[in-house]
């Protein structure tokens, strides 16, 4: 196990090496190593690690499978249903991950976390779900040429206050719910789950440039949102 | 700040070139014209600190809840339908595993007590 965090830790050193200095790197230097020490040392059960677990679970040991899910759902079940914001499609989604993650365990080689590694493969999963439902392909192009009544307004002109220490969790979750499919991916995926925009163009099938402004406009969507909604509470005082 | 108005004489970007290129500025940072606007301009300042407090508040959300027990359930039936479990076989192995270990303590307490007789 040290020596796959070593291995890892030195492919992300070179790479920052390569690409210079860049602070968001440096600390995702430091939160992968510090999330496979964790693996590696993280107690699922009685005298049971994490690593021993997912070793078990790849011999196909139901039981650390089961540990495993135990340990990890919460995550999954989160991710699916922030990226489609729908209970039982996200249960159908957890369920379709945590069954491919038994099929394919035995190819975890241990080159990124477990927690890294098993989700890259639930966002495959919501991604191909939504790919036959033809969501994103028809919604990523909507959204770069967003109609009037949709997209972001402009904000040219007018002052209002700001948003800091006005909204909670409550409100920017049901915000994010309200957004448009393809902006809502884009901005779970970036924004809450730490996808770089590289990673994401790969994953969707578009260009990094279409990743950035569908994140743009997101953003800029949920500001109007949260205004609104700000605005409406105000009014119902 | 309107196309043509000017700024100790010298014409400046307005809001509209501004908020053109915010998806880079934000990203990597403004030049000088375009900082000069963002500490010129209260509208477009605001935007840029919502629209950073949008993406710090995301960071820190966390996962919501867990999924109904009816999830796991169904995963089992899945994997024992396609006769990828033996479920007995599997728990025997960990409490095996986990017994030997209980075994070990067992062990070193009586070694312990027997020493210390």
């Amino acid at each position: 196990m040290a020596g796959r965090i070593a291995r890892s830790s030195t492919s992300i050193l070179l790479h920052y090496l390569r690409n210079g200095y860049n602070g968001q790197l440096l600390s995702r230097i430091s939160i992968t190593v510090r999330r496979q020490l964790t693996t590696a040392k993280k107690l699922v059960a009685p005298g049971v690690s994490e690593a021993e677990a997912i070793d078990r679970a790849k011999g196909g040991d139901s039981e650390c499978f089961e540990l495993l899910y135990g340990l990890h759902k919460r995550r999954v079940y989160s991710l699916c249903l922030r990226m489609t914001g729908n209970t039982a499609e996200a249960e159908d989604l957890t369920q379709e991950a945590f069954l491919q993650l038994y099929r394919k365990i035995a190819t975890f080689r241990g080159e990124s976390a477990f927690s890294t590694w098993l989700h890259r493969l639930a966002v495959n999963v919501v991604l191909m779900h939504l790919r036959k439902k033809g969501l994103p392909e028809v919604s990523l192009e909507e959204t770069l040429e967003p109609q009037q009544e949709d997209g972001p307004k402009k904000d040219i002109g007018a002052r209002d206050n700001v948003l800091a220490g006005s909204i909670d969790r409550v409100n920017l979750e049901r915000a994010i719910e309200s957004l448009p499919p393809g902006y809502r991916i884009i901005f779970v995926l970036h924004d809450i789950e730490g996808y770089e925009h590289n990673e994401i163009a790969e994953m969707m099938g578009c260009s990094i440039g279409n990743s950035k402004s569908q994140l743009h406009k997101a953003r800029m969507k949920l500001r109007d949102l949260l205004k609104t909604s700000r605005a409406e509470k105000a009014a119902r005082r | 700040m309107k196309p043509g108005e000017e700024n100790g004489g010298e014409e400046v970007m307005t809001c509209a070139e501004f908020q053109k290129v915010l998806p880079y500025i934000i990203e990597t940072g403004g030049n000088a014209e375009e900082e000069a606007h963002l500490s010129a301009c209260p509208v477009c300042s605001d935007l840029v600190q919502d629209l950073r407090y949008i993406a710090e508040q995301a960071k820190l959300l966390l996962p919501m809840r867990d999924p109904s027990p009816q999830v796991w359930d169904n995963i089992q039936d899945s994997l024992q339908r396609e006769g990828l479990v033996k479920p007995a076989r599997a728990r025997g192995r960990l409490l095996g595993a986990i017994g030997k270990g209980s075994l070990s303590l067992v062990t070193a307490v009586v070694a312990a007590l027997l020493v210390g007789s």
